[in-house]
């Protein structure tokens, strides 16, 4: 029976591979409401082909996702692509061979003019291979405020992260609980990443999350970035949510008066029906510096043993940097697309803000494309610590903080 | 002489299987990946004296022949195995090919073992030409012959206890001193990882949140177990009812059991709720959301869950006590309780040990408990080693840190159990 049954399983694969058609898994963490209706996008475009995609949707974000989909990569039992942040989480499996050289598709379509910026095909490339096709840019630093609470507390909505924090008490007089925050490790570091792009010159920026310069992360300019992110964390006392989506909503229903969060929370305002400038306000760089940085999702695409696999692989690379695809994909998600050449204006307020400022160059590397995921880790443990441990004063964290720098490779 | 000779021959035999195993592990030193077939040969060398010292080397006409051409047969199962992974071989028998990755494996252990085994064949045959009675057999024929059946027997066990808890350990402990990161490295790195560890909070808070867990669970699984044991053991009305609901919890995993506590320590829903809308408006009962005392939220999860399987072996100990002993105690006019603490715990040390051990290993090892409950929060407060193991190994994707922190780990568990082992299980050979 059961050799009847994998006589069956090799006849079929065989009749399926005489057409070229291919299943491929596809594996994601895109499993908030607006994710999912973006992913949607993908894999009705995938289908649309003679190929099929099936969808393999991890919960629990990319920390729980990331280390599932990296050991069956390395186990041996590889998908079809998948989704990673592009940077230097993928770079020792391009190093061992895991991963799909798709220099042939990216010179096929000419990516190397359309994508845009082009860091970010830079952070797909290894040995000028590029393995990885980007499919959304994502910045951190942006503050989604809730006009319903401050309505609530009678004050204005605030302009930017200053007039935030001098709002809080109105908030708090109102029952508001003034900033909205998940509890999970990287929700906190994004808020800290944040505060840093917004509240710091740009070549200070870069001493420290380049150039990984220890002397000026425990410098005074970056006591500052502390001592607002010390404020932040009184401010956030009170919002007991784990997931950074049941955080937006605390936002949405009015019970929050802002989140730091990236764009892709806009899908969830979009999903909840709210418009931006009318019943919720975004804020990129905090209020204060037009600047975003761009790390971003792409898909990698795991070496298998198979040509048809491969061929259908190759296709969906080239499928999702398409414009029809970008367009369709990046307005559901609330993400801005790789591409500076399409015809995104039945995008709403909050996309055109970040449209403006990618066209407008003003741009840095994302997180995951300077730094290991060794050390973000590193980094998420210290702010989470010092998120909740209110006796961790501003100067343990910065020293701390400065030494993990020093550290990072 | 000879004696001298069969030890030369087994002591060769031995280290080079260390060295074999030391190299498999992944120490990569020039003269150590020679040492297994440099050793081999020595043996080699020792046997070929042996036969010149003999003059002749009766093959056919041997005690031990059909020993020797047993190893021989071994030895060609073995080559056959590293014939498996020959690209040619494979391409005229696909069926064996879905399992190249086996077939790699094996082929390392395969061209160790074919010179071993006909190596064994050799000194069989000298040993069965030399020694034609059998007054006192010796070394080589008491290692090589006598009891073969349990030995061969043993193989498969001996395979995995020696891959899985030997080789892997090994392997482990070495990766920790390198700077291995998503994918294992060999080169040697000296004490880096190590520093690193110890100078990290997360670890510290980590050790701390297990000592307190680990105390109390000891001490009060004992207790609770042993006195529900006790009440249980006094003929009770409806016993088997209540040994169920005891232990039911045990049934449910780990995961289960932290969501379940979870929910029952929230203050919104949970005993806080419950507690105030009896009328105590200012009762507060949060553990779960103050770091203080998080872990002890943890530890009453633990608690509820493994008491009863503690209780039923304590109950299976009071069982095997001989109803004599109640007897006597009674007809001396001993109290109950004075009988439960100087008669019948020391009666029940063997149960003791074993449920120590039981709970010890549920300690170190807790994870998911943590993992479902709390996710290691509010903030880093209640962290546990093994989770900091898991983060750092697939989340950090830092091999190295992960396989320091569980070293570090494996250590701990085997300060305290060596001079235990020691002392339980030295004396009863002495006794």
């Amino acid at each position: 029976m059961k050799t009847l049954s994998k006589l069956m399983a090799v006849s079929a694969l065989v009749s399926a591979s005489a057409v070229g058609a291919a299943e491929l898994e596809v594996t994601h963490w895109w499993t908030s409401g607006g994710e999912a209706a973006a992913v949607a996008e993908l894999a009705k475009a995938f289908n649309a082909t003679e190929h099929d995609w099936v969808d393999g949707a991890i919960a629990g974000s990319g920390g729980v996702a990331r280390p599932i989909i990296i050991s069956r990569i390395i186990g041996g039992e590889p998908m079809g692509a998948t989704q990673l942040n592009h940077g230097r989480q993928a770079e020792e499996m391009i190093e061992a061979g895991l991963l799909l050289d798709i220099t042939d598709v990216a010179e096929a379509n000419g990516w190397a003019d359309i994508i845009n910026p082009p860091k970010l095909l830079d952070a797909c490339t290894v040995d000028g291979r590029i393995y990885c096709a980007p499919v959304n840019i994502h910045s951190a630093q942006w503050i989604w405020l809730s006009h319903e609470a401050f309505a609530k507390a009678g004050v204005p909505v605030p302009a930017n992260w200053d007039e935030f924090t001098a709002s809080a008490d109105a908030l708090r007089a109102a029952d508001v609980v003034p900033l909205a925050m998940g509890q999970q490790a990287w929700q906190t570091e994004l808020a800290f990443g944040a505060l840093a792009v917004a509240l710091l010159d740009q070549t200070t920026w870069s001493a420290v999350n380049i150039d990984k310069d220890a002397a000026v992360a425990a410098g005074a300019e970056y006591t500052r970035v502390f001592k607002a992110f010390d404020d932040a964390r009184k401010l956030a006392v009170g919002s007991n949510v784990n997931d950074w989506n049941q955080a937006t909503n605390l936002v949405i229903t009015g019970q929050a008066g802002g989140q730091i969060h990236g764009d892709w929370a806009q899908g969830e305002f979009q999903v909840a029906g709210q418009v931006a400038g009318e019943d919720y306000t975004c804020l990129p760089g905090l209020g204060f510096t037009e600047v975003l940085d761009t790390g971003g999702d792409a898909f990698y695409f795991p070496v298998q043993d198979d040509a048809d696999v491969e061929a259908a692989q190759k296709e969906l690379a080239a499928l999702l940097v398409s414009p029809e695809v970008q367009v369709a994909f990046n307005l559901k998600k609330g993400s801005l697309p790789i591409r500076g050449d399409i015809d995104l204006s039945s995008a709403n307020d909050c996309m055109q803000k970040g449209l403006k400022i990618l066209a407008a160059g003003n741009v840095l590397p994302g997180g995951n494309i300077s730094f290991t995921q060794d050390t973000l880790n590193q980094m998420g443990d210290l702010m989470t610590a010092f998120w909740n441990d209110h006796s961790i004063t501003v100067a343990d964290v910065q020293a701390k903080y400065a030494s993990i720098i020093e550290n990072a490779d | 002489m000879q004696s001298i000779a069969e030890r030369a021959v087994l002591w060769s035999i031995m280290l080079s299987g260390l060295a074999f195993v030391l190299v498999r592990v992944g120490l990569e030193n020039d003269l150590l990946e020679l040492a297994p077939l440099a050793l081999l040969a020595l043996a080699a060398l020792v046997a070929l004296a042996m036969i010149a010292q003999m003059r002749r080397l009766n093959i056919f006409n041997n005690r031990l022949r059909g020993h020797a051409l047993g190893w021989i047969i071994a030895a060609g199962v073995a080559y056959l195995l590293s014939l498996a992974n020959e690209k040619t071989v494979q391409a005229a028998m696909p069926a064996i090919k879905s399992y190249r990755k086996l077939w790699k494996t094996l082929d390392g252990f395969a061209d160790f073992l074919v010179p071993m085994f006909l190596l064994f064949a050799v000194v069989l045959l000298i040993v069965g030409t030399r020694d034609t009675k059998l007054d006192r057999p010796g070394r080589i024929e008491r290692a090589l012959v006598s009891k073969l059946p349990a030995k061969i027997a043993a193989i498969p066990m001996a395979f995995t206890a020696i891959g899985v808890f030997v080789i892997a350990t090994l392997w482990t402990v070495y990766h920790s001193f390198t700077r291995s990161k998503l994918l294992p490295k060999s080169d040697f790195e000296g004490v880096f990882q190590y520093e690193r560890l110890w100078s990290t909070d997360r670890w510290w808070i980590s050790l701390e949140n297990l000592a307190i867990y680990g105390a109390c669970s000891m001490v009060f699984s004992l207790v609770i177990g042993f006195t529900l044991a006790t009440l249980l053991d006094q003929k009770i009305r409806g016993e088997a009812v209540f040994r169920t609901i005891l232990l039911y919890p045990f049934a449910l995993s780990f995961i289960v059991t932290g969501l379940v506590w979870q929910w029952i320590l929230t203050p919104e829903f949970g005993v806080q709720n419950i507690v105030r809308s009896l009328g105590f408006e200012n009762f507060v009962f949060d553990p779960l959301y103050n770091s203080d005392i998080v872990i002890y939220g943890v530890l009453i999860a633990g608690l509820w869950q493994g008491t009863g399987f503690i209780m039923v072996l304590m109950l299976a100990g009071l069982r095997g006590i001989d109803q004599d002993i109640w007897k006597a105690s009674r007809v001396d006019g001993i109290p109950t309780w004075k009988t439960y603490i100087y008669i019948i715990i020391p009666m029940m040390r063997p149960v003791f040990i074993t449920t120590l051990v039981i709970i010890a290993s549920g300690i170190v090892k807790v994870y998911d408990l943590v993992v479902a409950q709390t996710s290691g929060g509010p903030g880093l407060s209640s962290e546990v080693p093994a989770k900091y193991v898991y983060d750092y190994m697939f989340g950090g994707q830092n091999l190295g840190q992960g396989f320091a922190a569980s070293t570090v780990m494996l250590a701990l568990v085997l300060i305290p159990l060596i001079p235990f082992a020691y002392l339980e299980f030295g004396n009863r050979k002495n006794g």
